[in-house]
């Protein structure tokens, strides 16, 4: 039997069938995995094919999956430093630190290129720093800035390692050179914590008092100049300052869903005002939500050992 | 069966046609560039105007208050000029050899652009704010720009001035296809049948499909948008797909190519120190521009610390925040399940709203999907109950725009637009509780502010205002959660899903007609895989012109006859590339029975039906279960073309007991 088609239709179905196999590609992680696999199947196995599923995995937060692609990958393309990267980071993310760390350090034994050589650096310090290697892991974020300038994460990175490491010189001309080479805002403030850290108070109350000059909400650099104040021993205007940003902060703060960022803020608040038990509460909310900044987790860690001081001098003199 | 083909054959001649003139019509209005002009970076007293061309010229941009009397230079001394030159032992053509001299690769170099492309970057400076200005590009003398009132573009006031503000919104639209220019076509009609002209615009990312390489980023961005780039501002945020080949991370790639942002608050706001993100000033709104794709979201990320540095320091009368990924959506994308989306809703959207931002604008998602007036809804999954200021549709004429408090005030919430229905193939997957209007159909955004009021509307691909809002802020108003809010009814998805057929890109070239010459062999088969090679002697195989095959349809060269009925055939075909780092996309139109292996100059670029090995040694084949001509692109078949020549194969093969063998192919190449 002959059917017959209208050239009306038939164009319709050709437009149809020119889109199927893009229309596939872009329905969501699922379907590109659909996809993907489809065309494993068809095409052949491919590093790229199986790196693309990968993402598509990490998207979806499935970790073990995206490990296996992308060690399929890398049965196809070894030497890739995108897909040990990868592989790399999704060992880290999926808690195998180990394998982590073996498959960043074999990667930058390969001697990639700079771009590459420096990005897997810094994945190596992120695995280092949950390792608690602070000084390895600024080792190998400075050789990252030096090897691909420009990255503002990198230079945020390593200025809190060389926080933690109380490297503070370091830590500021880092600093100097970073923000000559970006401009970045955050860089400036981030400089402004570090003379704060090292006793310079001078210098950083100029940019302090411009910021305040010139921001809607001023409640971290009120916190900032109140920390100069107390350091000058100026604890009245200290503690006005405090009672300004506090008060800020709780206009901001939705109630049911803080903004963690500004719980942080909250708690150093409160903590300077002398609220121990409400500024370590604060700070726990702030890292549960998210925040692993290291001026937050080291106030934590002093107020728990303040904390396990009073508990100790109880039992001796109850 | 013949009948159908006859069809078949009808329908794809129509569309090859009205594809070739679509091609040469574009092809006319960019002669004199690679790259038409386009503008960049706009701020009440200057605007970058960038273009490209094949080869060098002398740069001179001219512009000036009048048309007829372009009285400022930018002379080429002041122009930054970047080049794509190739590697030292690159094959090239010997045009662009001649281009490698000292000079020229003491260059900044473009990355992945065409070889012999260089980059123009002329910044127009000394603008006096709100003003009308004229240009034209020049290669030394020689005027290069056509004498048209639209090469031409207003400077924004002074930042904080409250006049009537025009800018367009899409998201996702990077194709080449019929939807993305239907889209763009329906915004022209609008704004001219309105008498009030875009201001700038906003990209939410994905706009260079498939990977946003920079032959891509031509076809489906810059020679899709040419007449609105050249009057007005993009501004961008990079999307998924430009994040297959450009990094956040490093500022490199394609994406950073083309587009000149501010690092250095240029425009505005807090210096971010990257491209990657950025804010803005126009008037009396603030902007800011996130990259969601592949940098860190959490808040203590240096994105994250950036984004509440700015807001606090904004001062404008409005704030309005656009990224890609959204934190809310159940388009083609599910912002209860992935982890990219989850994390913008989870760790960015605190920072935003208690910042005070009234409006947040994101793509990814494959439809336009638009929120109730809301506030803090982070969790996961989403939900609607006690997030919800006003649960009306925001419509002046329904319920009532939404009311907000004069100036920029934490936690009185805002709307939610996700405009990733630019062109792409739409999706949905459900309803999500905090939308009040879902349209699974193309479509972008026209947002108007004007003093204390912000009206939005989307357009359909048709022109049609599908969903209009506004949100007044005037005196104080106090806002109250809802407990149990107006929801989305439930979504049921159909059977199956085919939503917005597009015809094939306006961009293709056909590079072997159907019906074209082939060299074929049938009954026997090559020895090795040598045949599929460029330099292989086909001079022993007989030629006939596509379709080749036997069974119950009519082909151009029956195989019957060749010792039997062959269960195979092998075909060869030369053809020219004029240069191959051009090409977005090569792709097999084909009709076949029961399947086939493709092959671009000895490299498999396509197998379909054939499960195991090639030539006389492929083992299971399947029976084709559907009938007709698909369109196949040929996978990492850039990466295998050649400059000039190049050869494509392609064997065919019935399955086991079949009665009949079929195979007639045509190749397109977009670029």
């Amino acid at each position: 039997m002959k059917r017959t088609l209208s050239p009306a239709l038939f164009l319709a179905l050709a437009g149809w069938l020119a889109v199927v196999p893009l229309a596939m590609a872009h329905a969501g992680p699922e379907h590109d995995i659909e996809e993907l696999t489809d065309r494993l199947a068809k095409e052949g196995e491919s590093a790229d094919l199986y790196l693309q599923r990968a993402i598509e995995y990490q998207v979806l937060g499935k970790y073990s999956e995206a490990t296996r692609d992308l060690e399929q990958a890398m049965r196809f393309d070894r030497r890739n430093p995108a897909i040990q990267r990868e592989l790399g980071r999704t060992y880290f993310a999926a808690g195998k630190t180990n394998e982590a760390l073996d498959t960043v350090t074999r990667a930058i034994g390969a001697k990639p290129a700079d771009l590459d050589h420096a990005a897997l650096l810094v994945v190596r310090a992120e695995i280092l720093r949950a390792r608690k290697r602070y000084e390895k892991a600024a080792d190998d974020v400075d050789l990252a800035v030096h090897l691909s300038p420009g990255n503002v994460e990198w230079y945020l990175f390593r200025s809190q390692l060389q926080a933690h490491l109380k490297q503070t010189k370091e830590r500021i001309a880092g600093l100097d050179e970073a923000i000559k080479e970006t401009g970045s805002g955050v860089l400036e403030t981030e400089r402004v914590e570090a003379l704060l850290d090292d006793g310079q108070f001078e210098p950083a109350m100029a940019t302090i008092e411009k910021e305040l000059e010139e921001s809607r909400w001023k409640a971290s650099w009120l916190l900032r100049r109140a920390r100069v104040l107390i350091s000058q021993g100026k604890k009245d205007e200290a503690k006005a300052d405090l009672k300004k940003a506090a008060v800020e902060i709780e206009l901001r703060l939705n109630v049911n869903t803080p903004d963690p960022s500004l719980l942080a803020d909250r708690g150093l608040a409160r903590e300077l005002l002398g609220d121990k038990a409400g500024a370590r509460k604060d700070y726990e909310d702030a890292r549960d939500k998210g925040i692993t900044e290291e001026w937050v987790l080291e106030r934590l860690r002093v107020l728990k050992d303040k904390d396990k001081d009073k508990d100790k001098d109880k039992e001796k003199d109850p | 069966m013949g009948s159908r083909f006859d069809f078949l054959r009808f329908g794809v001649a129509v569309l090859l046609v009205l594809a070739k003139v679509g091609v040469e019509a574009r092809a006319a209005d960019v002669e004199n560039f690679y790259r038409a002009p386009y503008l960049q970076q706009q701020t009440p007293h200057s605007i970058w105007v960038a273009w490209r061309n094949n080869g060098p010229i002398t740069p001179v941009v001219r512009f000036g208050t009048s048309r007829a009397q372009l009285n400022s230079t930018v002379g080429s001394s002041n122009i930054v000029v970047r080049a794509s030159l190739g590697a030292e032992n690159q094959p090239m053509l010997d045009q662009w050899k001649a281009l490698r001299t000292e000079t020229n690769l003491a260059l900044p170099k473009l990355h992945s652009a065409p070889i012999g492309n260089f980059q123009y970057e002329a910044k127009l400076t000394d603008l006096q704010p709100a003003t009308r200005y004229y240009y034209a590009v020049f290669d030394g003398t020689k005027r290069l720009t056509p004498d048209d009132e639209t090469y031409s573009f207003v400077t924004p006031p002074t930042p904080g001035a409250r006049k009537p503000y025009r800018f367009w919104v899409i998201g996702d639209g990077g194709t080449g296809r019929k939807g993305q220019e239907d889209v763009h076509q329906a915004m022209l009609d609008y704004v001219r049948a309105d008498k009030h002209p875009l201001d700038f615009w906003l990209h939410v990312g994905d706009m260079a499909y498939n990977t946003g390489r920079d032959v891509e980023f031509q076809s489906h961005f810059f020679r899709s948008y040419e007449e609105t780039l050249r009057s007005s501002v993009c501004w961008a945020a990079i999307g998924n797909h430009e994040g297959f080949t450009s990094k956040g991370t490093t500022g490199v790639g394609p994406y950073f190519d083309a587009y000149i942002l501010p690092k250095r608050a240029e425009a505005g706001g807090v210096a971010s120190g990257t491209e990657a993100y950025y804010s803005f000033d126009h008037g009396n709104i603030h902007f800011i521009c996130l990259d969601s794709h592949d940098l860190d979201r959490k808040p203590g990320g240096a994105m994250a610390k950036w984004l509440k540095a700015d807001i606090e320091k904004a001062k404008a009368d409005w704030l309005i925040a656009f990224w890609h990924h959204p934190p809310y959506t159940k388009g083609s994308h599910d912002s209860d399940k992935e982890k990219d989306l989850t994390e913008m809703r989870e760790h960015i959207m605190p920072i935003i709203e208690s910042g005070g931002v009234d409006l947040v604008l994101t793509g990814h998602s494959h439809i336009y999907e638009r929120s109730m007036l809301m506030d803090g809804a982070y969790a996961t999954p989403t939900v609607s109950e006690n997030v919800i200021l006003d649960d009306g549709d925001g419509d002046p004429a329904g319920d009532g725009a939404y009311r907000k408090s004069e100036g920029i005030n934490p936690h009185e919430g805002l709307v939610e637009v996700v405009a990733g229905n630019a062109g792409q193939t739409l999706g949905r997957s459900g309803s999500s509780p905090v939308m009040k209007k879902i349209f699974v159909e193309h479509g972008s955004v026209i947002v108007d502010v004007d003093g204390d009021t912000l009206t939005s509307k989307m357009i359909n691909g048709h022109g049609i205002v599908r969903d209009m809002f506004s949100i007044v802020k005037r005196g104080q108003v106090q806002q109250a959660r809802l407990a149990l809010p107006w929801q989305p009814p439930e979504y049921k998805k159909p059977e199956t899903t085919i939503s917005s057929p597009n015809a094939a890109s306006l961009h293709y070239k056909i590079l072997v007609p159907r019906n074209a010459e082939w060299s074929y062999m049938a009954g026997e088969h090559p020895a090795g895989p040598t045949w599929t090679y460029p330099d292989f002697d086909a001079s022993q195989w007989k030629t006939g012109k596509a379709g080749f095959g036997f069974g119950d349809t009519t082909f151009q060269t029956e195989l019957t006859g060749l010792r039997g009925k062959p269960s195979s055939v092998y075909l060869r075909r030369e053809f020219n590339i004029p240069q191959a780092d051009k090409i977005t996309e090569l792709g097999l139109e084909v009709n076949y029975t029961d399947a086939f292996i493709c092959y671009l100059n000895g490299y498999e670029v396509a197998r379909v039906g054939v499960g195991r090995s090639s030539g006389r040694n492929a083992q299971k084949i399947k029976a084709r279960e559907g009938k007709g001509i698909v369109y196949i692109p040929l996978a990492s078949a850039q990466r295998y073309a050649l400059d000039g020549l190049n050869v494509i194969a392609i064997e065919a093969h019935a399955a086991e007991g079949r009665p009949d063998l079929g195979i007639d192919p045509a190749l397109f190449l977009e670029d």
